[in-house]
């Protein structure tokens, strides 16, 4: 964030969660498939403008992929799997969105900058540093993933996807019970690491990288708001 | 400065880690360390000073904690922030930004400073502190050390009076804790009050003044730095106490009997990422061998065990066993790696099922009687998580001789561990040797060293620079890389 350039397409936090919450909306208004499509489609956008273009574009194909299956399905199969595998795709498809913008969300934005924006938006401390700790463990997930799935291969209960298709029950205990246990300890160890250095003070906290609005937020904003009319318009 | 005064504090809902009766004044610019065995109180009366208690965690309080004449339990957080800086543990969840600067500036960030004086004093306290290197980086990509040090920075910005420490070396290696001495000098010097407490006493021999030794809650006596260097170190020893004085630590293994080499390792190269990070490792090694791997943070430990379990497949080399090759299928079906943080490999809601968790028809027998080997047969009904630390790996243990893994690796098995668990972590290393396992402990603790491993091998600069055995004879050598004077 130090030169010029790359400032342009910096966005503020308070852009990002108005994205997500104008994510949400429109999901909620929409009537067919075609509004999620093209919502996912301007999210791809979006990321790809924050340099987050490997996530973006990983997400997309999976929402491709996660389409194709749906339209497969709606082809080939009938009855009750038919019923099932809808019911599924359905579901995911209708969070994939929200969970898309949630993680550039997590992933370009600094602590700091997001408690700016929120003391910007005057909102109660009680709120927001719950969310702080929230945001500073989701990078940590993958890490404990890595440790989680190399006990796993150890003791022989791989997680394959025929391990997860054959015992889906242990799969989920294997990777839930250790990831809870670790994040129950990790937000204690962080929480006690943010009270010490004064997070609940009652003077207004400044912050040393500064968040302003842009003409980039403008845009989006403004993009994101046309495509949430048009949806309910529609 | 700080005055403790007929304090008792009990945790709400646990047993353990109260404190009882409490009475001690510091005065402005003492060093005072807290020592004593696990779970004895030592961390809670670093809490009582920085107001976690009562703020943090919940319980039972009575007495009063004066720290420059705020009462701890009626001011607000904030405040005793300003006065007291804490440093903890674990380097991994101390930190909230992704880069240096930011981080550094978290705290003076919440004494609502303005930019152009939060700059300022970033280049001050980087200066000072000499970690100017340190600056825009990424702290992800830091070693815990390099971690630790910007929390202190960004403490040290906030410029507290009180610096509050808990366990400070428990993850670092031996040239982290080397920097940590020179920090605590430094914080000295400026007149500061430091509070530690900690398991590893040898590198605050000549930062501390005073001494407390906290035993099942209570302070059970105050030395004088001079009084406490006097203390035999066998009588350190039945206190659960480390050395104070590593020259003083002599060998403890047991020299295996000559075997032939079971397992054959042949220009081992280990790549991470596309880098090379260990260059053509050759080595052997038998039965009932207790193997230490040394060397700093970052010098391809981790990932060189990684690779001999077969979890880790970016390397280049053969390995042999029984004379027989093996590819990286087969040494996983072999090995087993005991790691730093032991909750990540237990699944089960008992300790008898976690015996048995994955394996299609379990010997009950063979569960019961590796759980009574491990003293852990009382506890076969609890939930693994209700355990101790030291109990928790030792459950780990009994896995992996259940699913009779013939290679164990731990990894930093006594990171934060008092002497006697230290002593029972070797016990425990040495009964598996004799069970004929062959065993690699990657670790930074030289006691631990002394009195559990016969071999050690020491990686350096992307290669293994030596492989000797611990006997009076090599035992220098380890002396050398641990105890700098």
């Amino acid at each position: 964030m130090q030169n010029k350039k790359s400032k342009i397409f910096h966005s503020d936090p308070r852009t990002k969660l108005y994205i997500l919450l104008i994510c949400a909306l429109v999901i909620s208004f929409s009537t067919s498939i075609y509004y999620e499509c093209g919502l996912v489609m301007l999210i791809l956008c979006f990321g790809v403008l924050n340099k987050k273009m490997r996530y973006s574009f990983g997400m997309a194909m999976l929402y491709v992929l996660l389409v194709s299956v749906s339209i497969m399905g709606a082809l080939y199969l009938s009855g009750t799997p038919r019923l099932m595998l809808s019911a599924f795709t359905d579901f995911i498809g209708k969070m994939f969105p929200c969970i898309m913008a949630g993680g550039i969300l997590v992933g370009t934005t600094q602590v700091s900058e997001f408690m700016a924006a929120m003391n910007c938006m005057k909102m109660p401390k009680n709120i927001v540093i719950p969310m702080t700790v929230m945001i500073r463990y989701i990078p940590m997930i993958r890490e404990d993933w890595g440790y989680i799935k190399d006990s796993i291969k150890m003791r022989d209960v791989a997680p394959s996807l025929s391990g997860v298709l054959v015992h889906p029950g242990r799969t989920i205990e294997c990777v839930y019970v250790p990831l809870v246990i670790s994040a129950s300890k990790v937000a204690d160890e962080l929480s006690a690491a943010a009270v010490t250095r004064g997070i609940e003070t009652d003077k207004k906290r400044t912050c040393l990288e500064e968040i302003h609005f842009n003409f980039f937020d403008a845009v989006c904003a403004i993009v994101f708001t046309m495509y949430l009319l048009g949806t309910i318009l529609a | 400065m700080i005055s403790i005064k007929n304090v008792t504090f009990q945790y709400a809902g646990k047993q353990t880690g109260g404190v009882y009766n409490i009475n001690i004044e510091i005065a402005r610019g003492e060093c005072v360390l807290f020592c004593g065995r696990s779970g004895c109180g030592k961390t809670t009366i670093t809490r009582l000073v920085n107001g976690l208690i009562p703020y943090f965690y919940e319980g039972e309080l009575t007495g009063e904690v004066h720290v420059d004449g705020m009462n701890i339990s009626e001011t607000p957080m904030h405040l005793i922030a300003e006065k007291v800086g804490s440093v903890f543990q674990n380097p991994r969840s101390q930190f909230f930004n992704t880069d240096t600067e930011s981080e550094i500036a978290f705290g003076i960030e919440n004494m609502s400073w303005s930019k152009s004086k939060m700059k300022r004093r970033i280049e001050e306290t980087t200066k000072e502190l000499r970690m100017e290197k340190l600056r825009k980086r990424g702290i992800m990509e830091l070693s815990g050390g390099e971690k630790q040090k910007v929390a202190f920075a960004s403490i040290y910005a906030m410029s507290p009076e009180v610096f509050v420490l808990d366990e400070p070396s428990s993850n670092l290696d031996v040239d982290a804790i080397g920097d940590l001495k020179n920090t605590l000098s430094f914080l000295k010097n400026e007149n500061k009050t430091i509070l530690i407490s900690e398991h590893r006493l040898y590198y605050l021999k000549d930062i501390v003044d005073r001494i407390v030794y906290v035993e099942d809650g209570e302070v059970k006596n105050i030395y004088q730095k001079k009084d406490f260097l006097d203390i035999p170190v066998w009588q350190c020893a039945g206190m659960g106490l480390r050395a104070f004085d590593l020259n003083q630590v002599q060998p403890d293994g047991i020299t295996p009997k000559k075997n032939l080499p079971l397992l054959e390792m042949k220009n081992f190269s280990v790549s991470y990422k596309k880098k090379r990070i260990l260059e053509q490792v050759s080595l052997s090694a038998e039965y009932g061998e207790i193997i230490g791997i040394v060397g700093q943070n970052g010098a391809g430990k981790s990932t060189f065990s990684r690779a001999l379990c077969g979890l880790h497949k970016n390397h280049d080399g053969e390995c042999f066993w029984n004379g027989k090759r093996m590819n990286d299928r087969q040494r996983l079906k072999l090995c087993y790696m005991v790691m730093q943080n032991v909750s990540y490999q237990l699944f089960a809601e008992s300790v008898d099922k976690e015996c048995s968790f994955g394996i299609k028809e379990p010997d009950t027998y063979l569960v019961s009687k590796t759980l009574t080997e491990l003293g852990l047969y009382e506890y076969k009904d609890k939930h693994p998580n209700t355990l101790s630390g030291g109990q928790k790996q030792r459950l780990a243990v009994a896995v992996s001789m259940i699913c009779k893994k013939e290679i164990l690796i731990f990894d930093e098995p006594t990171s934060g561990l008092d002497y006697d668990s230290m002593i029972q972590v070797s016990h425990l290393l040495k009964k598996l040797a004799q069970m004929n396992k062959i065993i690699y402990v990657v670790t930074h603790d030289y006691e631990f060293l002394a009195s559990a491993c016969n071999r050690v091998l020491h990686f350096k600069d992307g290669r293994l620079a030596d492989d000797y055995s611990v006997d009076s004879e090599h035992f220098q050598k380890l002396q050398k890389m641990f105890i700098k004077e």
